[in-house]
């Protein structure tokens, strides 16, 4: 479907034979420093981890904008009876438009689905769905209320940027278990990125191995950009120049023994050409039945952008890649500051599907089980309405959703007031939903570290995020 | 016109003489009764629910503002609306309790409110005290120990006759790094090999290889000045703005997008800066020049206020060169030109942006963390903050806002970004927690504390500008240029230190963006505090102090350990070389990679200056340049050309690390990763260059295998191949040639229509552009020694 390459050619590729040392040293990244401290023991190599884990991998969902809480997962009743009413307590506010301070009921429809019953409205059909499987959060709350700064909180932990990102961190605490690929991908939409842009999945200060590598995911094309050669080459010819660089590059590397960064880059060329193949085997959809490409949506152009990103999730789980972040369609399309009832819709039919199927998808090849799924966005919504027709943003009160990697199962936590403006019951802050995602993975959230600035920084910095594992949703 | 500032200081604070001074600054609790409701506590929530909108934060109608007391007895077209223990005779009381305000459409106020509003004017009106302690740390003086601090201090010369072995070695840079090494055991190596040396001189002043006939011309030249002339030439050549403009342009986030440039389609209309590249051009001529520093600080800072632009019938030359020099000022995004976006927040965020520019790239210290409290480890106060942003919002008011397009100025058919004071003195917040909604006291004008030498000095932000203009940016620019000063010392310390970043991959304080108290010491003081007077001495110019640097021996030192021994020694006590007793080996930038495969292939356009070459993405999401059409070669432009979006650069430069303009950069990462090699083998510019590149091998070599084998050589890596090379390279483009034969003999049987070409010429071609693509592969052609 690409172009020339065998998979024999590319088999000899792969079979380079340059030296186990090179290898050895970007996997465990021994001369890598952190400061004044060699950080022992670092690289990709598949690490145990402190306890048994619940889950080996994790897929993020996310869904960049702020889902309203109360057009989705969290009904209220009362807050549409008093629809159009001064609200009692003036919420914050992020834009204009809201001043009035006026509630603002749903214009969508409620009901109880799944043995559990839990609330879904008619705008996530397939997500309802499956109300058996998921373990709903309604009680999430977080610190700040534009996107830049929550976007980096829900990834890093703190507002500030240049801390790592969470793929980041669990790459550099498990390694990963397939050596042919990267142990962090991302999946963006091609058209576009979201808030904070590459941000999301920088390393910060952990070393530049643990970045999250861009897969791109167009339907029909090779998932990582060059991939494959622009132009068509005859067999064997690729593998003939890659002798000759392996030979240059290995005698520069001669005369600049101690530069690790030479031998690392020889190390890619290898990498390079077994990712050739493995990248494309991942990317390679034809053995897809018509079945599960029905059930991500791939036959329907609305959802099958976002389809495929969630169908390549599944295949990179599944060839062994530690942290797949799944990113939403457009920029921010959640982010319904007006006309909730025509443009919430439109980007809930093209998330819906998709994101049930991959979990349906991952339930019935059994990778469910061992599989972390994380399904929100940054933030929620107001119970007032914006300008008549929308809702600004709200940090004290979201929704998150969780499926596998043992969390409880058809399972509603916490609860926000009467309005969905704020998260009363059971509190969970982000932090908190990373010392969970730590916990599952077999991870204790104080013990992964990293030397920055003088301490043993962690991703969830409990000593002033209070972070703490959340047992009561686990199973 | 000279602007009083006094007399604008005279009201700020005759508007707080009245017993209600802002907080913070007096001492006036005794004996107060500590129940009074408090403007704060009491009053200012219910304020910002009913009231400010119309009359603060977004507007201030008929002229009210009512975000403080002191405000309020300042009135608006009405008079003043607070009588201080009367009720019932002020306005505001009035206006609440009759329900004229808030006006019908919008939420009524509770009784219970009105009543409160009421106790707080009856008893007083008291102005809240924050707790001493939070004023304390947040407005607390600056101690002489914190001044004390390295990079705090005033420029301290090295006193070079001290060093004992500055005989035996070449300059004084060399005897101050030798001082670092010794004790440690280590010393300085030998010179790289002159074709080393030169590639390292050509990439590091012009961003581009030498071409055979320059690397000959080097050769040849035994006498001792061929180095010295080497590096006046590059210094002089116009290609030596181009590269180090681009790294001014990197530190100040230069991007031709308004706003944050997440979508790939760009709004040509609203989104795009069409005149920013008047500014790269600006930046690019300046380095040119060898501008003073100083001078070039200041134009960018304050530009509008060194000419009366506004006076003049048209802008001349040099009135539109200095307001587009202040296009510095506006390179944070900008969303405001998106009406729901026009919120005070984000324009806080623009402000906040742009003064943490300002101090970053300027004096290398971060203040985000001042915004909201008092810096945790650099003595850097909350209040210090505002004062400091107290000098741009004559010029970018949050509560008089200009959106960009209205900022712009149209010059015949040019749109200068510049920026410009827009009011004389409008009043800044202090707020707490950096909260809009929360303001404190106002505060005037000022600057760091912990870089002046007291109180006064920290307050005396006076200049004598041009025009109607507040002249705090142009006081701004010559406390930061004031090389007696604490400020202006470490001004020289900062872009020094980075300097020496670009030439050696780490800036003598390897922590780029941070000179402060959690930042690195510098790997070697004595050279820093050297190099910094001396730039003073050189009057701020850039050029003899680089030339200073590549004539020292620690430059010119090779990058390979000499022996094992001396390996083991300094891997023992320095893993990582900081201390330079050998020359770093360093990657070449993104543009340096792009730029230097056209220039070997010959198909490089040097064009200067203009607007940019554009950029396509495709569906697939690679970033590319169009290949237009008709005759234009702007898709083979010097990379600093390149339409400069925040997020979507070429992908071929991005894999390279080409950084995010979203927000400023100190210092560029030279990463290591897998999809550098993936691009190198298979992107289609790539191939297209490798295979230009063999058309020229073939026009300029003559036809033996041996001699374009040379000719390839020399022009990726300006050398002669070994006889290893030369065998193995020839057993290369033996066995593509047959593959390629071969090939094309298969799809010529499968498919007799076509036209392919089956000419030996055209198989040799092909094989040749395998080895130009090895060639750009290498580590030799991606790093300079």
């Amino acid at each position: 479907m690409w172009n020339s390459l065998s998979r024999r050619g590319m088999l000899e590729l792969a079979g380079l034979g340059l030296g186990g040392v090179a290898l050895e040293t970007l996997l465990t990244g021994e001369r890598i420093r952190a400061g004044d401290s060699v950080v022992k023991g670092h690289g990709l190599r598949p690490k145990p981890p402190h306890f048994r884990p619940r889950a080996k991998s994790v897929i993020l969902m996310m869904q960049n904008g702020a889902p309203s809480q109360m057009d989705l997962f969290d009904p209220k009743p009362e807050l549409s009876r008093r629809d159009g009413q001064f609200h009692v307590e003036k919420v914050e506010t992020f834009q204009k438009g809201s001043e009035n301070n006026r509630l603002a009921g749903t214009p969508f429809t409620f009901r109880k689905y799944g043995k559990c019953g839990m609330d879904f409205s008619d705008q996530v059909p397939h997500l309802a769905s499956l109300a058996d499987q998921w373990c709903m959060v309604r009680s999430m709350h977080t610190h700040h209320n534009n996107h830049t700064e929550a976007l980096v909180i829900f990834t890093t932990g703190k507002f500030l940027h240049g801390r790592p990102t969470l793929g980041s961190w669990v790459s550099y605490a498990l390694g990963t278990e397939n050596q042919n690929l990267p142990a962090f991908v991302v999946l963006r939409d091609p058209k576009a990125y979201n808030n904070n842009g590459t941000r999301l999945w920088e390393n910060g200060w952990l070393p530049a191995l643990y970045r999250g590598t861009e897969f791109a995911s167009a339907a029909g094309r090779p998932p990582v950009l060059n991939l494959r050669p622009a132009r068509s080459l005859p067999e064997g010819l690729q593998g003939d120049n890659l002798t000759l660089l392996a030979e240059l590059n290995k005698s520069y590397l001669a005369r600049h023994p101690q530069e690790s960064e030479l031998e690392a880059r020889i190390v890619n060329y290898e990498l390079a050409a077994r990712m050739q193949l493995a990248a494309g085997d991942v990317a390679d959809i034809s053995q897809e039945t018509e079945a599960t490409r029905r059930l991500y949506g791939l036959d329907n152009e609305v959802t099958a952008s976002y389809g495929m990103r969630c169908l390549l999730a599944r295949r990179l789980v599944e060839a062994g890649v530690r942290f797949v972040q799944v990113l939403q369609p457009g920029h921010q399309p959640w982010d319904t500051h007006k006309d909730t009832k025509g443009k919430l819709p439109e980007i809930a039919r093209q998330v819906d599907l998709p994101s049930a199927g991959l979990v349906k998808d991952l339930q019935q090849r059994g990778l469910l089980d061992e599989t972390l799924v994380i399904w929100g966005g940054e933030f929620g919504r107001l119970p007032v309405s914006q300008n008549g027709t929308g809702r600004d943003h709200n940090r004290n009160a979201f929704t998150l959703l969780f499926a596998g990697g043992g969390m409880k199962q058809g399972f509603t936590w916490g609860a926000t007031d009467d309005f969905g403006y704020r998260a009363v019951e059971n509190r969970v802050s982000v932090n908190d939903l990373h010392a969970t995602m730590l916990h599952q993975l077999g991870l204790d959230h104080e013990q992964v570290t990293w030397p920055h600035a003088g301490r043993d920084d962690t991703l969830t910095d409990p000593s002033v995020t209070n972070a703490t594992v959340v047992e009561e949703i686990l199973s | 016109m000279r602007i009083e500032l006094a007399v604008i200081l005279s009201l700020i604070m005759g508007a707080c003489s009245n017993g209600l001074m802002p907080i913070g600054y007096c001492d006036e609790l005794s004996g107060r009764d500590a129940k009074a409701p408090t403007f704060e506590q009491d009053v200012l929530a219910i304020l910002n629910v009913h009231c400010l909108r119309c009359h603060g934060h977004e507007s201030r109608q008929d002229g009210l503002d009512l975000r403080s007391p002191s405000l309020m007895m300042r009135g608006g077209v009405h008079g003043p609306v607070l009588v201080p223990g009367s009720a019932r005779s002020s306005l505001i009381y009035q206006k609440v309790s009759s329900r004229s305000m808030p006006p019908k459409d919008a939420p009524p106020m509770t009784q219970a409110e009105i009543e409160s509003i009421r106790h707080w004017i009856d008893s007083g009106a008291r102005e809240g005290q924050p707790s001493a302690a939070y004023y304390e740390s947040e407005a607390r003086p600056v101690t002489s120990e914190e001044r004390d601090f390295w990079s705090f201090r005033k420029l301290e010369p090295p006193q070079l006759q001290e060093v004992s072995r500055a005989s035996v070695l070449t300059s004084p840079i060399d005897a101050l790094v030798f001082e670092e090494l010794e004790p440690k055991g280590l010393t300085l190596s030998p010179p790289a090999d002159r074709i080393a040396l030169l590639r390292r001189a050509y990439f590091d002043l012009i961003g581009l290889p030498p071409s055979p006939a320059e690397v000959d011309e080097f050769l040849q030249d035994d006498s001792e000045f061929a180095w010295s002339r080497l590096l006046d030439r590059l210094l002089a050549s116009p290609h030596f703005g181009e590269r180090w403009g681009r790294h001014w342009l990197d530190a100040v986030g230069f991007s031709e997008v308004r706003g944050t440039d997440y979508n790939q389609e760009l709004d040509r209309k609203l989104d795009y800066a069409p005149g920013m590249w008047l500014y790269r051009q600006y930046v690019i001529d300046s380095l040119n020049q060898d501008k003073p520093y100083d001078q070039f600080l200041t134009e960018q800072l304050a530009g509008d206020e060194l000419i009366d632009w506004r006076s003049l019938p048209k802008l001349t030359e040099e009135a539109r060169e200095l307001l587009v020099a202040t296009s510095f000022l506006r390179t944070a995004p900008d969303l405001t030109w998106d009406p729901p976006d026009n919120t005070l927040i984000t324009r806080m965020g623009v402000l906040n942006q742009t003064v943490e520019t300002v101090a970053n790239n300027v004096l290398g210290l971060s203040l985000e963390c001042a915004r909201c409290h008092t810096h945790k480890f650099d003595p850097i106060t909350q209040r210090d903050y505002y004062r400091l942003m107290a000098v741009f919002t004559p010029a970018m008011d949050p509560h008089g806002w200009l959106t960009p397009h209205d900022r712009d100025v149209q010059h015949e058919k040019l749109v200068l970004h510049a920026v410009y004071d827009v009011s004389l003195s409008p009043p800044t917040w202090f707020l707490r927690r950096g909260d809009h909604l929360t303001p404190g006291p106002t505060v005037e004008a000022g600057f760091l504390s912990v870089l002046c030498d007291d109180e006064a000095q920290t307050s005396r932000v006076v200049s004598e500008p041009a025009g109607s203009t507040s002249g705090r940016r142009l006081a701004l620019a010559k406390w930061l240029t004031n090389p007696t000063g604490r400020a202006g010392a470490l001004t020289a310390r900062v872009r020094v230190s980075r300097i020496w970043q670009q030439l050696f991959g780490l800036g003598l304080v390897a922590s780029s963006g941070n000179f402060g108290v959690q930042g690195e010491r510098p790997t070697h003081p004595q050279v820093l505090e050297w190099l910094a007077s001396e730039l003073v001495r050189n009057d701020w110019q850039l050029k003899p102090l680089l030339k200073s640097i590549m004539m020292s021996a620690v430059y010119q030192q090779t990058t390979s350990s000499q022996s094992a021994s001396s390996q083991a020694t300094s891997d023992s006590v320095d893993p990582d070389n900081r201390l330079l007793s050998r020359m770093r080996v360093r990657r070449l930038s993104s543009e340096a990679i792009r730029d230097a495969m056209l220039a070997t292939s010959g198909a490089l356009d040097l064009a200067m200056g203009g607007p940019s070459a554009d950029t396509e993405v495709l569906p697939s999401g690679q970033v590319v340049f169009p290949v237009k059409k008709e005759s234009s070669s702007s898709h083979v432009r010097r990379s600093v050309y390149t339409l400069a979006r925040r997020n979507f650069y070429p992908t071929l430069m991005g894999v390279f690390d080409q950084p995010s303009m979203v927000a400023a950069c100190s210092c560029r990462e030279s990463s290591t990763v897998v999809l550098q090699s993936l691009t190198l083998l298979n992107d289609e510019f790539v191939m297209e260059q490798a295979d230009v590149f063999a058309g020229r091998v073939i026009r300029e070599a003559d036809e033996s295998t041996e001699s374009r084998i040379r000719h390839a050589w020399r022009f990726a890596l300006a050398r002669d191949p070994n006889e290893e090379e030369l065998r193995s390279s020839g057993r290369l483009l033996q066995q593509q040639s047959d593959r390629i034969r071969n090939a094309i003999v298969q799809s010529d049987t499968l498919d007799s229509s076509s036209s392919v070409d089956v000419s030996e010429q055209n198989v040799s071609r092909q094989a040749l552009a395998c080895l130009c693509q090895v060639l750009f592969n290498t580590s030799e052609f991606l790093y300079v020694e």
